[in-house]
């Protein structure tokens, strides 16, 4: 039985019905339900009549959205029609926006790859999180990242959390099969290190470093030594008398990865070769350890204090567990947190810069779509209409720009990973590529929204009237886009301001005086210790006049890692145990770099006690011993032999032995007859030293045969140091020219407009008098006043980014006002030359043109 | 003359045989008892205002009904274009199926 009021079908059925069929037929197609639910219910009752409402309900929603969005394409299909219409039509401006913008897109997406490669840094291995390298801390903060050969299966024995230890060590040796014959870097490692760490095998397992003599090499080496060959189980040599099978070959190390070597050779080996394994107080090697999954660093870290007070608590030790995946970023790294920080910056205000140049470019063009804008209007189109139409017109710029940019992308990249050494791929990351259909949308949006909002709110009538270059919104827009133009000038100027720091300092760290001549010096590294080889090259090489002075030596002076602990001397307090830098020379030495003896003597041929018992210390050595005067007093150093127990003959004057990173270090020498790895030669002030370096070579050739003679000039040595500074000063000069053309082209359009606007103006005061020098100095000054404040404005904030930058360096340059000064400068040059041209031309205007139509 | 579509043959033919009666209800239940097709509302509605575009029907709003909760309907019926296209659409089919009845198709598939 019906009751009075009539049943109805399911609201929220009804409601959804109405929300998605927002059109004209919805009450319709409700009515039309309602009728047919009614039918329903007297078949089947309310019950199932609701239900089939309901179903209905979904049924109807395909085609809805069929016709919707088809209906609601036909206007952005039109708006896309214009949008290229407009573009070809003013192809010189279009170029220009799009250009622009393509240009900071390029860079921008460059960088994001780079900063991609950075972050994700070492992911590849599966166990990443879990992986630690064991670092030893001494009581006076030193850190060491080199362990003592026995931690590493100490470790995995003793404590239960550790599940697995792997030791390193790098090595350097000719790498030679059949006849090829090259240098190449490797490592000795222990087999877990492919367990622990995930490395990608094609051919052999990772078990592979078991077999005794086994090497497993990289996908290059292979090619390289043996072309189309497999190399699986052929035997290739070392250094000329190891023999290793190969047993495994992995694919290339990419390019965010620690690990870039090209072999790896079993730890045993090296063990074997070492004259006192179980010394637990050398520290030589890098462990990395695996932790259990249920374990923390935390939960073994006390764990560790009891292991390392077990095994030799010398110097109160402490053995401290670093997360692998940090180590990039950190001190023993080679990446750089700072420079990641300031690039991702910079790259985020170059983009910035480009939409602002885009949307300045495109208000200027407002006179020109006047007409069409009134047009619409006046046909119908409400304000949201034009703002989707501009929207979507600046976001077919941005496709059009994004494509021409990847295009730059792939062209530049090869330069690029030169630059930066390192092998980005465009496509590499999914994830990354994903965002490329989003950065254009998202710019375009940003971009587009305010030049829409502008344009949009034209009224039709001042169209008509063809006033709209005189309504006093324009003057809020001048204001607007002179904003726009100081940002952009900000954003440039803080990127000059800091070219100018970085490019000074690196001047400045690259030309430094070291405290030692690293001048018309080359080295090369000697093979095995041979003290009678090294005497014969000596006495062959004296010969020559070209040849001054002939060193060997532990390590180079301006690069000196190796630190000492364990040392004593007069007047020590216990338990003090710092590290010093030491090196290990022969007789020949201070004079070879013509380091300076402030007090007491250098080494001398006739004390014979030298040779066994001097110490020669620097400055930092004499204040860390706070010894008022060391000449005379007690000094030794612990060696493979014991003690060696000496006396300081003499203090050198301070130079520079590791990079201007650090601070200079306490620092002692001593002669030794081996432990030597370089050989240095002196040779004569010459700007081409190719034939003496010939002399050497035959000469070396025959005293080390079958090693490759391989020399660097030391000053070359000091750029490698700073590698890393240097590619990053020139990313950063790139980016700084790049910033300044924008601006220049941003400032250009702003003049542009401007100019337009008052060329009336400057008619008038011609008229009245006004002589075209004084045109010019009114219209420029405007813009000169307005760059000195961004300067003003620019400055603490490029002041805060250089400054930690500079902070990384122990010897640095001072911000000054020489710096400030410069960068004002430029920046003005840089205005007054993208003005210069335009305020001229409008000064010199005659005005009988300009004022023809008044 | 452009040729009408199936769908647009089908409509039109149900909404002239409807005559005044020719709404969203009725047009889909006319359609389903001719060919046996059924159509939702939403796509029902969609071909319909094309044909309004195409300029073979035109629609009118009728008057609020209780039963539909107070809703109108809406009228479509057939203009002097859409009746050319019918008949235009007939004498097509007519010439195209000439000869062929029912009893063609009674004895099979021959080539």
């Amino acid at each position: 039985m019906k009751n009075a009021d009539p049943v109805k079908p399911p609201k929220y059925a009804e409601k959804i019905i109405s929300l998605f069929a927002q059109l004209h037929n919805r009450l319709y197609i409700l009515g039309d339900l309602e009728e047919d639910f009614a039918a329903v219910c007297r078949k089947t009752g309310v019950f199932y009549a609701r239900l089939w409402y309901r179903f209905q309900c979904l049924q109807v929603f395909p085609g809805i959205i069929k016709y919707k969005l088809y209906g609601s394409t036909v206007m952005l299909r039109n708006y896309i029609k214009i949008a290229f219409r407009n573009i070809i039509r003013h192809k010189g401006q279009s170029i220009i926006n799009i250009g622009g913008l393509a240009v900071g897109m390029t860079c921008s997406i460059i960088i994001l790859l780079w900063l991609v490669d950075e972050v994700s840094w070492d992911n590849t291995h599966e166990n990443g999180e879990k992986i630690y390298q064991a670092m030893i801390h001494k009581g006076t903060g030193k850190i060491f990242s080199s362990t003592s050969i026995p931690i590493g299966p100490a470790l995995k024995s003793e404590i239960p959390d550790i599940e697995d230890t792997a030791r390193l060590f790098f090595n350097r040796s000719n790498f030679s099969y059949k006849e090829t014959q090259f240098p190449e870097t490797g490592a000795y490692v222990d087999p877990s290190f492919f367990s622990i760490f995930s490395f990608n095998f094609i051919n052999g397992e990772n078990s592979a470093l078991y077999r005794p003599n086994s090497i497993i090499i990289t996908k290059k080496i292979a090619q390289k030594y043996f072309g189309t060959e497999d190399p699986l189980n052929k035997v290739v040599n070392l250094g000329g008398n190891s023999f290793y099978t190969i047993t495994g070959i992995i694919d290339n190390p990419p390019s965010n990865s620690t690990f870039k070597y090209n072999y790896y050779i079993p730890f045993n080996v090296f063990v074997k070769s070492d004259h006192d394994p179980e010394n637990w107080l050398r520290f030589q090697t890098r462990t990395f350890v695996l932790l259990n999954e249920n374990s923390t660093s935390e939960s073994v870290s006390d764990k560790l204090v009891d292991f390392i007070n077990k095994h030799d608590s010398r110097g109160n030790p402490e053995l401290k567990l670093y997360p692998f995946l940090d180590l990039h970023f950190s001190a023993w790294g080679t990446g750089t947190k700072d420079n990641t920080y300031i690039l991702g910056f910079g790259a985020i205000f170059i983009l910035l810069l480009a939409c602002i140049n885009y949307v300045n470019l495109t208000t200027a063009r407002l006179s020109a779509r006047a007409k069409e804008i009134g047009m619409r209007k006046i046909t119908g189109a409400v304000r949201t209409n034009l703002i989707t139409q501009f929207i979507s017109e600046s976001v077919v710029i941005a496709i059009i720009a994004q494509g021409i940019s990847l295009a730059l992308v792939s062209i530049a990249l090869p330069a690029f990973n030169d630059l930066t050494s390192k092998q980005v791929g465009l496509w590499d990351s999914p994830m990354i590529n994903i965002w490329f259909i989003f950065i254009p949308i998202i710019v375009g949006v940003i971009g587009g929204f305010y030049p829409s909002m502008i344009l949009s709110s034209l009224k039709p009538i001042d169209i008509i009237k063809g006033s709209i270059l005189f309504k006093s919104k324009k003057s809020n827009q001048v204001y607007v886009r002179k904003g726009l133009v100081i940002i952009q000038f900000f954003i440039s100027i803080i990127f000059i301001i800091s070219a100018v720091v970085i490019n000074n300092q690196l001047n400045f760290v690259l030309n430094k005086d070291l405290g030692l001549n690293n001048k018309n010096l080359i080295y090369m590294e000697i093979p095995g210790e041979n003290q009678s080889s090294f005497n014969a090259l000596k006495t062959e090489l004296l010969k020559h006049p070209d040849i001054m002075k002939i060193s060997k030596m532990s390590e180079l002076p301006v690069d000196i890692w190796k630190r000492r602990s364990g040392l004593d001397w007069e007047g020590k307090a216990s338990g003090f145990d710092p590290g010093m830098a030491e090196l290990k020379i022969d007789i020949d030495f201070l004079s070879t770099f013509e380091i300076r003896i402030i007090e007491g003597r250098g080494f001398s041929k006739e004390m014979g006690t030298d040779l066994t018992e001097a110490y020669i210390v620097n400055e930092e050595a004499v204040k860390l011993m706070k010894m008022e005067s060391p000449i005379g007093k007690e000094f030794s150093c612990p060696t493979h032999s014991g003690m060696r127990k000496g006396k300081i003959i003499g203090v050198m004057k301070n130079f520079h032995m590791s990079s201007l990173h650090n601070n200079i270090e306490p620092t002692f020498l001593f002669i030794t007859n081996n432990s030597h790895n370089y050989v240095c030669v002196k040779l004569t002030e010459s700007n081409d030293h190719t034939n003496t370096i010939k002399i050497i070579e035959n000469t070396w050739a025959g005293i080390f045969p079958g090693s490759l003679f391989k020399y660097t000039h030391l000053n070359r040595l000091t750029e490698r140091m700073y590698s890393g500074e240097i590619k990053f000063k020139r990313i950063f000069n790139y980016l700084t020219f790049i910033s300044i053309m924008i601006a220049i082209l941003g400032l250009y359009s702003l003049t542009m407009f401007v100019i337009n606007g008052r060329i009336k103006e400057i008619g008038i005061r011609k008229v009245h008098g006004a002589s075209t020098g004084s045109m010019v100095k009114l219209l420029s000054f405007d813009y000169i006043k307005w760059v000195i404040i961004s300067n003003i404005l620019a400055l603490p904030v490029a002041h805060y980014f250089m400054k930690k930058w500079l902070d990384s360096f122990a010897y640095k340059i001072e911000f000054g006002i020489l710096i400030i000064v410069s960068a004002l400068f430029i920046s003005v040059m840089i205005a007054l030359t993208a003005i210069f041209y335009q305020t001229f031309k409008a000064a010199r205007a005659n005005p009988v043109d300009t004022l023809r139509y008044e | 003359m452009k040729d009408l579509s199936q769908a647009e043959e089908t409509f039109l033919i149900a909404i002239w045989h409807l005559k005044d009666d020719a709404y969203g209800v009725s047009i889909r239940d006319r359609i389903l008892e001719l060919t046996g097709k059924k159509y939702t509302y939403g796509t029902l509605y969609g071909i319909l205002d094309q044909l309004v575009r195409r300029g073979y029907s035109i629609k009118k709003e009728g008057d609020p009904t209780s039963e539909r909760g107070g809703r109108r309907k809406l009228f479509y019926s057939l203009t002097e274009n859409g009746f050319l296209a019918l008949r235009n659409s007939y004498e097509v089919q007519r010439s195209l199926w000439n000869g062929i009845n029912k009893s063609t198709f009674e004895n099979g598939f021959k080539i």
